[in-house]
């Protein structure tokens, strides 16, 4: 295990360690790591997010490169798989650099499970909660307002009976209900837990009940948005579930002025963008692309 | 990131797989063609004109073996004065932005038709260009990896249309087992069939950026059979449904297939528009190969451009944006001028290039 350190601070009181197992880790992270733990020296950075955001290469993507943790067990798995563990000063948290798109969907959690088709079921489980906290409000703009013929018609009847009053078009309403949503969950984080619950219910359920009842919005749009929600937060990373979170406002977008061909070509777009993602000489959509058939397998059912 | 010339990074499963997207999007929803001409034989005519392209393959194989670079249009560049190349990549350049133009106009018909019947046609096409030009700008090697990574969408249109060989509408009876037409109409109507292949051409484009050790002519003439069987089977399963009768009045005759012999699933009822979502990805997938092609080109005939890769992307799906929306549209127009050029810009010149580079020698230049 190599150990890299250095100080920053006005008065060189702070200090840095990157720590990186150097029999598993990559050429190109080890020179990255030391080019910029030299460059480290003369920058004035107080706080982890900006100290990972000086390690990474490129920051106009959406995706995150690296990853908040204070857990020890996954700063040593990550280690073990090639990561580099960065530490700052009295941080309790550490930065781990670089990282992949599949790794937002794993959880050190998943490793308990005594079944092993557990295990398998909430890695499954976790994918399809990502395409479904990220498009259901697109695909429910689209149908609605787009492609009505795609919907059953015992289906279209009834969201277009739960329409009938409402004064918004289904692009808006869906807007302002995801709007509504981030609002929420902004408030609940800020606020003490025992308040940050009771933001919860109050916004959730009194004021969502409440604006069907007025007529505001339709209750298949309040299902929608309170699904998009929960299935969402399925991704154990924060930094990931924003990510997704403002694609989801893009593809509303894109769904409200063009509906299905709008949705599909920001979607293709997106997938495009995840491949051209290289992390420090690591494909960001590993073992995907480049396919590395026996890891993907074991992502989703485990070795041992 | 951009892929530098001396970076050969693309091996046996990308050269697949851009073989086959460069090629099979317009024919799938196409095929069998109409245009007032003879269809019958569609499925003979796309079997016996992919024998043209699988030349064409050989003849890159032996031009790449000989020269030992990747680069064709460079060499030939090096090789000839500049009254021959500018002229013949001047031509390229031209027929690959006309090929552009005409595939987006495609598009803009399928969509009007089946998604978005009152949007104007400057935004279907602004947004797609739109999303094309921020493609493009992350280059070949994010273009060949998103080509491998969405391949499953082309394998599931694969399945569709063998699944619809089991529907009961289909009748053996409606395909003629032979020949029905005189030599002279089955040549003449083969033009259009023969041009659906003509996306092979954006090859030139890949090899610069191939390993060295890709057996190239087994792994793409693989690819192109691969084309060529779906392309026979989507004219054999539309012709064995409609007839040949029903068959001529159709826009897009696998997409009324669909329509016509799907069933709601429960959770959606028109699978027609389902299966037009994973064509609308085949054709961006395509789109983003030819369009990044006409840029690759452009910067072959002016080489200064290669220092502003972005402007010259930019300049592409500008221009292509403004050809589309000025120009008047194909529909009731005959292609056969068109058709025509394809195959001079994809099988011919290509060709004179191929022959040109074996009988030349290697690091011989003007």
């Amino acid at each position: 295990m190599h150990t890299i350190e250095a100080s920053i601070g006005e008065t060189r009181n702070m200090k840095i360690n990157a720590v990186y197992l150097a029999s598993a880790v990559n050429d190109e992270v080890k020179n990255h790591i030391h080019q910029k733990m030299q460059e480290i020296e003369n920058e004035d950075i107080y706080d982890l997010g900006e100290l990972a955001r000086f390690f990474q290469k490129g920051h106009l993507s959406l995706f995150p490169q690296s990853l908040l943790t204070e857990r020890p067990d996954q700063a040593a798995a990550r280690l073990r798989s090639g990561k580099v563990v960065i530490f700052f000063d009295h941080h309790t948290f550490c930065i781990i650099t670089p990282i992949q798109l599949f790794e937002s969907f794993s959880s050190n959690e998943d490793r308990s499970f005594t079944v092993k088709w557990n295990y398998s079921f909430v890695r499954l489980l976790r994918f399809v909660g990502v395409f479904i906290g990220t498009l259901l409000p697109a695909l429910y703009v689209t149908l609605v307002a787009f492609h009505p013929e795609l919907i059953p018609t015992k289906m279209a009847i009834t969201i277009a009976q739960s329409r009938s009053q409402i004064p918004l078009d289904a692009p808006t309403e869906a807007l302002v209900m995801l709007f509504a949503l981030d609002v929420l969950v902004e408030a609940s984080i800020r606020l003490p837990s025992f308040v940050g619950q009771t933001i919860g219910i109050v916004g959730g359920l009194v004021i969502g009940t409440a604006a069907v009842e007025a007529g505001l919005v339709s209750n298949i749009m309040v299902i929608t948005i309170a699904f998009t929600a929960i299935a969402i937060f399925m991704v154990p990373y924060w930094e990931f579930v924003a990510t997704w979170r403002l694609l989801r406002y893009l593809y509303v977008i894109a769904a409200s002025v063009l509906g299905l061909y709008g949705m599909t070509l920001a979607v293709g777009w997106t997938i495009l963008h995840l491949c051209k993602l290289n992390n420090l000489g690591h494909s960001y959509l590993s073992p995907v692309v480049p396919l590395q058939f026996k890891k993907l397998f074991h992502f989703f059912y485990p070795e041992k | 990131m951009n892929l530098r010339d001396s970076d050969q990074k693309f091996g046996t499963s990308k050269l697949f797989v851009y073989t086959y997207c460069s090629t099979i999007t317009l024919g799938v929803i196409l095929l069998p063609y109409v245009g007032s001409e003879e269809i019958r034989s569609a499925w003979l005519k796309v079997i016996l004109s992919v024998i043209p392209y699988l030349i064409l393959l050989g003849l890159f194989h032996l031009t790449l073996k000989k020269q030992e670079r990747g680069d064709l249009i460079e060499v030939f560049r090096e090789k000839t004065l500049a009254i021959i190349h500018i002229p013949v990549i001047l031509y390229l350049f031209i027929s690959a932005v006309a090929t552009c133009r005409w595939g987006i106009e495609t598009l803009l018909i399928i969509v009007n038709s089946y998604l978005l019947t009152n949007t104007s046609a400057w935004i279907i096409v602004g947004y797609f260009l739109f999303i094309i030009f921020f493609s493009i700008i992350y280059g070949i090697e994010a273009i060949a990896k998103f080509l491998v990574t969405l391949f499953i969408m082309d394998i599931v249109i694969f399945i569709t249309v063998i699944f619809l060989f089991f529907t009961e509408d289909f009748k053996w009876i409606y395909i003629p087992p032979v020949l029905s037409v005189d030599t002279m109409t089955f040549l003449k109507s083969s033009i259009s069939d023969m041009s659906r292949y003509a996306g092979v051409v954006a090859l030139l484009g890949f090899f610069p950026y191939m390993k060295n050790d890709v057996p190239f002519l087994k792994v793409s003439t693989i690819s192109l059979l691969f084309v060529m069987i779906t392309f026979s089977m989507v004219a054999i399963v539309v012709l064995g449904t409609f007839g040949f009768d029903q068959a001529l009045t159709l826009l897009s005759p696998l997409t009324t297939l669909i329509q016509s012999v799907t069933k709601g699933t429960g959770i959606f009822e028109r699978l027609d528009l389902i299966f037009l979502t994973i064509w609308l990805v085949s054709f961006y997938k395509i789109s983003v190969i030819q369009i990044w092609f006409t840029s690759f080109l452009l910067k072959k005939l002016i080489p200064p451009l290669k220092k502003t890769d972005i402007m010259t992307k930019l300049l592409v799906v500008v221009s292509l944006f403004f050809l589309v929306i000025l120009t008047p549209g194909y529909v009731n127009l005959d292609l056969t001028l068109q058709n025509m050029n394809l195959i001079l810009y994809s099988f011919l010149v290509p060709s004179i290039l191929g022959i040109f580079l074996i009988a030349s020698k290697r690091g011989e230049s003007q």
